[in-house]
């Protein structure tokens, strides 16, 4: 082979191992000592509405997936509901009206604004998120604004977020390296104690490398094992009597 | 020596890629006021392809998105008011294909307004609050109508697609040039910016939301004063609306800057507008008065406060609400939010000190916006005597204010809530369970602040010492 080939092929080799290596991102999860030691017992979730965010880079740059969004968002909600459901809590939802006497619009107001209570506290959450643990995050007590939350032990969060890369991006990602090039998608789980809203567990689970784009159609290959070894850490619903012992 | 040459020719066309300048403003080629024609688009020369068509399913999906997910207000007497405005902004203009004019509030605290090309026309209630007349959303809704009219969605996607594959060409060939002390600086720093420009995230429905090229928006700016002058509204009214939006952004942070603000500079536009203004007097002009137009609005008011409440702007929210309750003085419910707002201002001083609005000042303040809770942000600027006194004025104008409203309402239960919250962020437990306990034997079992009041109750009253006792 030329030298000039051969330090091609080096060349494109490096680039695309480097490539693939930063590619990976780790899972992780922090929660509330008093949910491990069994202080907080969760038998019954309210489920806020899921956020799925799906977008697609290809080589005429970036293109919203809204069908895709929603499909995935609806396969999001229905997996993380079967594994709670699994894992022995019960299910209750934010916009239930619970014989509350609250109308529609009142309920998604309440909504809205514990959305955007979580997504203020989400910028220092997403830094620090092992001060969890000083009990220093919180949505306030409007988190029992919710007619669910009379009911509920924890107010849940579920968002999801991925790339989907076309072949022609990354391709043109292993030549020239750098970030932006590869899909990935992650899911991020937040509890909140649904009677002082207080920011219990928090976890971020990565999609592994090996799996792609097909994080879209084998969400639960991707994620389920990661919730079950989640939901089981934080001792919910079935787990809670292993917490005793 | 290829890839030099490539370079050179790169280096030399790049300028005319990612040129955003806009053309001098110029009001010479205005039209007069009497014979005022207002352009409408491309009109049927605009031919339809597959990637517009796409948009569009795009934007029917993030209407859809919009509903789905509670952001559109329903509000009676807002909606009638939107259409009745957009419908006169619009009036005697053919509407271009795969169009349907809606107008809607949506609600958002930052201050904007964008188009969808389907003709769905969204004004977040930031900036619904922050106008002061008719003719200032008459003004907005011509300048957004204007975008969809002239197809700059459809057009700025077009051209941000060619670009985006430009970058990625351009990419390549930069990684491709040989790296290294014997470069000039000159390539080093073109294959620098051309890395910088790939960065940019090419999303036309994001895009759109922030704002078009600084020619279009000119053009949207000059259009919309067109359009709401043939509607015989005040073009005047679009200079002062960028006066507000100037005054606005001072009062406090934002984390995500609002596209109306600084694309292109407010000073340009509001210099055209007035020029524009200048020379279409006439008397019979419309403006609207502030009153009219607030209450048709109250409903996006009232909700924004209660946004920037939520979300760390409690002197916007102050703003605001002082100004609803000057306008309507016998509205409980306005004084109520004015109570709140100051209430949870708490050491904040009500507008930014001169120490926030230096540079320095800016910069430290956007450090703890991402480092500090809003409680821990309160603790730190309790610590010096200019945040204390603060505190003192703010929760000595709150209890003011619920002490007027009992006054002259003594069944409104909010006011006794809010006076419940205002004790105990004092420590005053015994006063604020009282408070609480009045809440709760007005409201009836099924109010949604029932459970919360309940549970502050039986906490403030084991932090008095006093017998835990539920009504």
């Amino acid at each position: 082979m030329p030298l000039k080939a051969r330090i091609l092929a080096i060349l494109i080799s490096a680039t695309f191992f480097a490539s693939c290596a930063s590619a990976t991102t780790p899972s992780w999860s922090y929660e509330n000592r008093k949910v491990t030691s069994g202080e907080f017992l969760i038998r019954t979730a309210c489920m806020m509405p899921v956020e799925g965010k799906l977008s697609r880079v290809t080589m005429k740059g970036g293109q919203g997936m809204s069908k895709e969004s929603e499909n995935w968002t609806t396969t999001l909600e229905n997996m993380v509901e079967a594994h709670l459901k699994t894992a022995g809590v019960q299910i209750l939802q934010a916009n239930d009206h619970l014989a509350s006497g609250a109308s529609d619009d009142e309920i998604q107001q309440v909504i809205l604004q514990l959305n955007q209570k979580y997504g203020e506290i989400a910028k220092t959450l997403n830094k620090k998120p092992k001060d969890i643990g000083k009990s220093r995050f919180t949505i306030g007590d409007e988190a029992a604004l919710l007619p669910c939350s009379a009911k509920a032990d924890v107010i849940v969060f579920v968002e999801g977020e991925g790339q989907v890369t076309s072949g022609g991006k990354k391709a043109m990602g292993m030549l020239v390296g750098g970030s932006g090039n590869t899909s990935y998608a992650t899911l991020v789980l937040t509890m909140a104690d649904a009677k002082t809203g207080e920011i219990i567990a928090f976890s971020r689970m990565s999609n592994a490398e090996s799996f792609g784009d097909k994080f879209v159609d084998q969400t639960e290959e991707v994620y389920g094992k990661a919730l079950n070894k989640q939901f089981e850490r934080l001792r919910i619903g079935m787990y809670i009597d292993k917490k005793k012992h | 020596m290829r890839a030099r040459a490539l370079s050179v020719f790169l280096l030399a066309f790049c300028p005319l890629l990612f040129s955003q300048q806009a053309p001098p403003i110029s009001t010479a080629s205005l039209p007069s006021a009497a014979s005022i024609e207002v352009p409408t688009g491309p009109g049927p020369g605009f031919a339809f392809t597959k990637i517009d068509n796409d948009l569009l399913d795009e934007a029917n999906a993030v209407d859809a998105l919009y509903e789905k997910k509670g952001l559109v207000m329903h509000d009676p007497a807002l909606q009638a008011f939107l259409d009745t405005v957009g419908k006169r902004v619009i009036a005697n203009r053919p509407i271009p294909e795969n169009v349907t004019f809606r107008f809607r509030a949506v609600r958002d605290p930052m201050v904007n307004a964008f188009a969808l090309p389907n003709g769905s026309i969204y004004v977040t209630t930031g900036l619904l609050a922050l106008l002061e007349n008719e003719a200032e959303l008459a003004g907005v809704l011509g300048h957004e109508t204007s975008h969809v009219f002239e197809r700059h969605t459809y057009l700025e996607n077009r051209s941000v697609r060619k670009k985006a594959l430009t970058i990625n060409i351009l990419e390549i060939a930069a990684s491709a040039a040989p790296m290294g002390s014997n470069l000039s600086a000159g390539v080093q720093l073109f294959g620098a910016s051309v890395q910088l420009a790939a960065m940019i995230g090419s999303d036309i429905i994001v895009a759109t939301i922030y704002g078009y090229s600084r020619e279009m928006e000119h053009q949207a700016d000059s259009d919309g004063l067109a359009a709401m002058t043939a509607a015989s509204y005040d073009s005047s009214a679009m200079a002062r609306s960028f006066e507000l939006l100037d005054h606005d952004s001072t009062l406090e942070y934002e984390p995500i800057e609002g596209f109306y603000r600084d694309h292109p500079k407010l000073s340009d536009r509001r210099e055209f507008a007035t020029q524009f203004a200048s020379t279409h007097k006439a008397g019979t002009f419309v403006t609207g008065d502030t009153k009219t137009y607030m209450d048709n609005v109250s409903a996006a008011i009232c909700y924004e406060i209660g946004a920037d409440l939520s979300s760390r702007r409690e002197r916007t929210a102050v703003e605001r609400s002082a100004r609803l309750s000057a306008m309507f003085p016998d509205n409980p419910k306005y004084k109520i939010l004015l109570a709140d707002s100051y209430r949870s201002l708490g050491s904040k001083t009500k507008t930014p000190t001169d120490e926030e609005r230096t540079r320095h000042g800016q910069s430290e303040h956007r450090k703890e916006y991402f480092r500090m809770t809003p409680d821990e942000e309160q603790k730190k600027l309790q610590e010096n005597p200019e945040g204390q006194s603060a505190l003192r004025d703010n929760e000595a104008m709150a209890e003011q204010l619920y002490k007027s409203v009992i006054q002259s309402n003594p069944n409104y239960a909010a006011a006794h809530s809010g006076l419940g919250f205002l004790f105990e962020q004092e420590g005053k437990y015994n006063e604020a369970a009282i408070e609480y306990q009045t809440y709760l034997q007005m409201e009836s079992g099924t109010s949604m602040d029932h459970l919360r009041i309940q549970r502050r109750l039986a906490t403030v009253q084991k932090l008095a010492g006093a017998p835990l006792h539920t009504p």
